[in-house]
């Protein structure tokens, strides 16, 4: 498995950088999602190691320092209304290890400062569920539309059957 | 070992000893793809939406529908109309016990894997966590709190906790809500006990007015808060303090 592969998964999108802003490229607008999203951006297969066949001009090239047998999908980003959203998901032998949201929307504006007497949250420590002295974490970013929407088409592109 | 698994919108990962049969993991998700049908109000077809639109009766739907309905009753009741399954999400049945439903069945699915003899293992379910037995590293279950502002990035808190749940609520996009009268001033509740059904739902209520008060909480003396401000600060509830690691 040593190749890449940029794939459109829209008939007639052009291949867009996973991680750049662009305006949308084509639309697709599930009806029975409550939510209104749209796909802007196209699914690149990032295997390890990596030789290119023939690529689109405008499709760079990611070299990541993956242990064989690991694969990285790059969903789709996926337009809401709060902004883009993309998870990529990462597969060992085919089996689904992890998932990650790689974009999210950004806040716009802070909230005001107000004056309370209690202690400061952290802001210096890493969030990663792997390391040494976390065993998991909480807090939901996960629940969007967006967010299933792009997974879903992750997990499509990795053949695994996906949540009905 | 990790299994991940899209189910109820969201997204759950198993985290099992290495060595644990797959199937004992998929037996969990089974159960919660399950509940998934059952107790959805996305799918008019589900007994939760039959129900809410009249179609069918509570006595003649599930048992385990009848037991949620009833206890999200008296968790209304108890967070004095804090928590609540009326009206639901627009467009929806009328109804949605989602708040506690997917908490209690992650519950549920750790009863599942723990009469297969799984004793150690924790369940993510869409940011809330169920830690159970021991951890796979040091005495207590690390919990981090994603931090509001970086929620991807940052950890707001870190909890170690025995075991048990730890149900965050929280609202990470802010442009949305703090133009206009309602400024938040909290940022995202986490609360933690020994399940998840009760602490996803407490969170819920929390979150929902704000914090504006705890008082109704002595209702529940096995569970603690913890409030990350958007002035970034946090504070927290006594039950909690002990589990607070920094």
């Amino acid at each position: 498995m040593r190749r890449v592969l940029a794939i459109s998964i829209l008939s007639g999108a052009s291949v867009v950088f996973a991680f750049r802003f662009a305006p949308p490229q084509s639309g697709a607008i599930t009806a029975d999602d409550p939510t209104p999203y749209e796909v802007i951006t196209t699914t690149t297969r990032v295997s390890p190691g990596v030789t290119a066949t023939p690529l689109p001009p405008l499709t760079t090239t990611t070299t990541l320092p993956l242990p064989p047998g690991v694969t990285v999908i790059e969903g789709p980003l996926v337009r809401m209304n709060r902004g883009i959203v993309q998870v990529t998901i990462t597969l060992e032998y085919g089996t689904l290890i992890d998932v990650e949201m790689t974009r999210y929307p950004t806040s716009d504006r802070r909230a005001t400062q107000i004056s309370l007497d209690a202690e400061p949250m952290l802001e210096e420590e890493a969030l990663e569920s792997q390391s040494a002295d976390i065993h998991i974490v909480s807090g939901a970013t996960e629940t969007s539309h967006a967010y299933i929407k792009s997974l879903r088409e992750a997990l499509q592109e990795a053949r695994i059957s996906s949540d009905r | 070992m990790l299994l991940t698994e899209p189910l109820m919108g969201t997204v759950f990962r198993f985290a099992v000893p290495d060595g644990t049969p797959e199937h004992v993991v998929r037996e969990a998700v089974e159960w919660l793809r399950w509940v998934e049908g059952t107790f959805s109000t996305f799918r008019p077809d589900s007994a939760v939406s039959r129900i809410g639109l009249g179609t069918l009766n509570l006595e003649n739907a599930p048992v385990e529908v009848r037991q949620v309905l009833s206890w999200c009753e008296e968790l209304e009741e108890a967070t004095e109309g804090r928590f609540s399954i009326r009206p639901g999400r627009p467009g929806g049945p009328g109804i949605d016990p989602a708040g506690f439903v997917k908490g209690w069945s992650v519950d549920e699915a750790a009863r599942v894997l723990q009469t297969r003899e799984v004793d150690d293992f924790s369940i993510y379910a869409g940011g809330d966590v169920l830690c159970v037995g021991e951890p796979p590293s040091g005495d207590r279950w690390r919990v981090a709190i994603r931090h509001p502002d970086r929620p991807d990035e940052a950890r707001g808190a870190t909890l170690e906790i025995p075991g048990g749940a730890v149900a965050t609520s929280a609202a990470y996009y802010r442009g949305d809500h703090i133009r206009g009268t309602h400024r938040r001033l909290v940022a995202s509740v986490s609360v933690a006990g020994p399940r998840l059904g009760i602490a996803d739902a407490l969170a819920t209520a929390i979150f929902a007015d704000q914090a504006a008060s705890l008082d109704w909480m002595g209702r529940f003396p096995e569970y603690g808060v913890l409030l990350l401000g958007a002035d970034g600060m946090m504070r927290w509830t006594e039950q909690m303090k002990a589990l607070i690691a920094r």
